[in-house]
């Protein structure tokens, strides 16, 4: 594990007196963040991404025909979500099989995508996103939700806007912005948001540990610029690929 | 959409059909030829060993876990090996969602036999405190971009995990085991490969694409060791072979795992 | 009433293209004064009528009432066939629109008419998102193909290349049939001509004057 405190006994100290955390961020400093659009040619869109340790691999196919079909609604296109972690990407291995928070994970980032996407275009049908988690290093879910919204812009489904999301955690009664995995395990709070940055809406709040009304207040204000910044390398990764087949 | 169909054409099908008889295939390679391979190993920090690979444009990855846990009370004094497949939907339209199907685990059991036969991970090196604390060597395969071929390509993902996989090393103080900070790599002492035909018609193609794989009335697999011994046999679906064919497909492997254990030694330093 | 992004450029979901007395055209919406991007594509401004749209660079195929498209028939029903015409919804031909004269369904196999995997040309004659796409081939020039290659593109890619393919239609001297779906059907009785077409198709797909370099169309094909 690169180097970090996780011998049982030795406290860990997430965030140092002059300010920075265990892997030498400021508080409000996000990962480095790179995205790759088009990575699997079976799929009609994709995206991989990589967030600190993080890489999530994710697919989207469709919109195409529901199987079994009562599943169908009758004026817009239902969405399918899976988020699943691989069993080796993380320290301790994983069950293959789903495990409750993986289900709720699913439910939830199928809801903080949904709000951008025209489901009214594409009448019964499914769009299916299909998220692997190679390498788990905190905050998958919402780099799962960065990435998976880049991939349904490149399967060509007509959008809204991208959705951009980010957490913010909270160590030492300080906030901090894009928790890693040990400010995810041993920190006190985190608070995953996703964003429609364009339009200003927020698609996915969801928080465990305690805040204070005036954190949640000074969260959202940090959530909000960490998502400009990654609303910024999703276009990017965007226009680096569809930039190149402009028609002369 | 462009995705890979389920149902193929009739008269794509009649196309491959032809080109068959003249000892031809689709992508232009011949009867006994395997697609390109690309082999990148430890892409994922947090498994003691993990590969991708590439073959033609199928993509897998296999990640190699470990643990210390209590040997099975029939062997005692060995180490575990346990592999693990999922076709997931990422990687095709054709894969469904939901628990693993007889697929999957066809595909898990055909790579553990090819390991565990010729003894490729030397699990009577994996004992920590005989009787009680063995290692566990966990293999978890997921496809990524099923192209066609995913028992080749399964296989090579594994070995190649497993060939750069490090361990910590262990200290027993009374008997209390001690992880030390120190790694080493696994007891690998074999590199065995596995070498997939498809039967469509009379004919036998080496390494099957996706579409090859749609039209074959049966599907072949030898697991094959280092010195050219078998180490495993897998006869799929319902078409049927003579044992001629499988002599005559039996020295192509041999030939073929040969190719495949270059492409390893290629990519990994051994 | 500012632009944003200008005609030509590239625009991504999300982007504000312009702000003002504009109206919103195909690929893009409106929210209060702003237009928006709804798809990865180029940004058109008809000036004169105020008009904003974004052509995708990549989308999905939708169908239309009277497109050509080739179709594969991967259902045999008891009064008509499931065809998938590359559209996120399939495409029904009933029997009427099939076969010149009625037959006795209960007695009949339609199986005996077109199979599952059969290649077809048809063309939409109803679409309007509440029910599937309904296709006929009671057309001159549509119906079955028995024989004859068929190459797979994105659809949006046909238009691009269609004056070519008819050019190509000339000088081979072969049937070159564009489905509006993105998929080609190339017949010709001498089958090095369906090869030599499929080169040159596959040419004009990926030369440098059509796509700059670095795209890789998905391309399939057979003979």
């Amino acid at each position: 594990m690169i180097g970090m405190p996780t011998k049982k006994g030795t406290p860990i100290v997430l965030l140092k007196e002059n300010g920075t955390r265990i892997d030498g961020r400021k508080p409000d400093e996000i990962r480095p963040l790179k995205i790759s659009v088009g990575v699997l040619r079976n799929a009609d869109g994709s995206a991989f991404i990589e967030l600190g340790r993080n890489k999530i691999i994710v697919a989207v196919y469709g919109p195409r025909e529901v199987h079994p079909r009562h599943l169908a609604l009758p004026d817009r296109a239902i969405i399918r979500c899976r988020y699943h972690m691989a069993p080796f990407s993380v320290p301790e291995r994983k069950s293959p099989a789903p495990s409750r928070r993986e289900i709720e994970l699913s439910k939830v980032i199928r809801e903080a995508l949904a709000p951008a996407i025209f489901l009214e275009k594409f009448p019964r049908t499914t769009i299916d996103i299909f998220i692997e988690v190679l390498q788990a290093d905190g905050s998958t879910r919402v780099a799962s939700i960065t990435a998976a919204s880049v991939a349904l812009a490149d399967a060509g489904i007509p959008m809204k806007d991208l959705v951009a999301a980010v957490a913010v955690g909270k160590v030492d009664s300080q906030l901090i912005l894009d928790l890693n995995h040990y400010e995810d395990q041993y920190g006190e709070g985190d608070m995953p948001i996703a964003m429609m940055p364009s339009l200003g809406e927020i698609t996915l709040l969801q928080a465990d540990g305690i805040f204070t009304p005036s954190e949640v207040r000074a969260a959202l204000d940090m959530a909000k610029m960490g998502i400009e910044k990654i609303y910024n390398v999703q276009k990017e990764a965007l226009r680096k690929k569809y930039s190149s087949l402009l028609f002369r | 959409m462009s995705a890979p169909e389920k149902i193929i054409p009739t008269v794509k099908k009649n196309t491959i059909l032809l080109m068959l008889e003249k000892g031809e295939r689709l992508d232009g390679r011949k009867l006994d030829e395997i697609r390109k391979i690309k082999i990148e190993t430890d892409v994922i920090g947090n498994a003691e060993g993990s590969a991708i690979v590439h073959l033609g444009n199928t993509i897998v990855i296999a990640g190699v876990k470990l643990n210390i846990v209590t040997p099975y009370a029939d062997t005692p004094n060995q180490g575990v090996q346990i592999v693990n497949a999922e076709l997931i939907p990422l990687a095709s339209p054709v894969f469904e969602p939901g628990p693993p199907g007889e697929d999957d685990v066809e595909l898990s059991r055909v790579i553990d036999r090819a390991l565990r036969s010729v003894k490729a991970i030397d699990l009577d090196k994996l004992v920590i405190i005989p009787g009680k604390k063995v290692w566990a060597v966990y293999i978890d395969i997921y496809a990524l971009n099923h192209s066609g071929n995913l028992i080749d390509a399964s296989m090579l993902a594994s070995i190649a995990a497993l060939l750069t996989a490090k361990k910590p090393k262990i200290e027993l103080v009374n008997d209390q085991i001690k992880k030390l900070d120190e790694r080493e790599k696994l007891p690998i002492t074999d590199i065995p490969v596995t070498v997939t035909f498809a039967k469509i018609g009379d004919k036998l193609v080496v390494d099957p694409e996706y579409e090859e794989e749609l039209i074959m009335d049966a599907r072949l697999t030898f697991g094959i060791t280092s010195n050219g011994n078998i180490c495993a046999l897998q006869k799929g679906l319902c078409g049927t072979f003579k044992p001629s064919l499988i002599l005559e497909a039996l020295e192509i492997a041999r030939k073929v795992a040969d190719e495949y254990r270059n492409y390893i030694k290629s990519f990994i330093q051994i | 009433m500012p632009i944003y992004i200008p005609r030509g450029k590239l625009a991504i979901p999300g982007d504000i293209i312009a702000e003002g007395a504009f109206k919103s055209g195909s690929g893009t919406y409106r929210i209060n004064n702003r237009v928006y991007s709804a798809h990865i594509g180029i940004v058109d401004i008809d000036r004169e009528n105020r008009m904003i749209s974004v052509k995708a660079l990549k989308s999905v195929y939708v169908p239309k009432k009277g497109d050509i498209v080739i179709g594969k028939v991967v259902e045999v029903g008891i009064t008509s066939w499931i065809v998938d015409i590359a559209s996120p919804w399939p495409g029904v031909l009933q029997i009427g629109e099939a076969l010149s004269r009625p037959i006795d369904i209960s007695k009949a196999d339609l199986k005996k008419y077109l199979n599952i995997g059969d290649i077809i040309v048809a063309k939409i004659i109803e679409f309007d998102l509440t029910r599937d796409p309904l296709l006929t081939v009671k057309e001159s020039k549509l119906g079955i193909v028995k024989e004859g290659a068929l190459l797979e593109f994105p659809f949006y890619y046909i238009e691009k290349i269609s004056a070519k393919l008819h050019e190509l239609s000339r000088k081979l001297q072969c049937n070159v049939i564009q489905g509006a779906n993105g998929r080609i059907v190339i017949v010709s009785k001498n089958k090095d001509v369906e090869v030599e077409a499929i080169k040159t198709i596959s040419r004009i797909i990926s030369a440098p004057s059509y796509i700059r370099k670095g795209f890789k169309p998905k391309k399939k094909y057979v003979r």
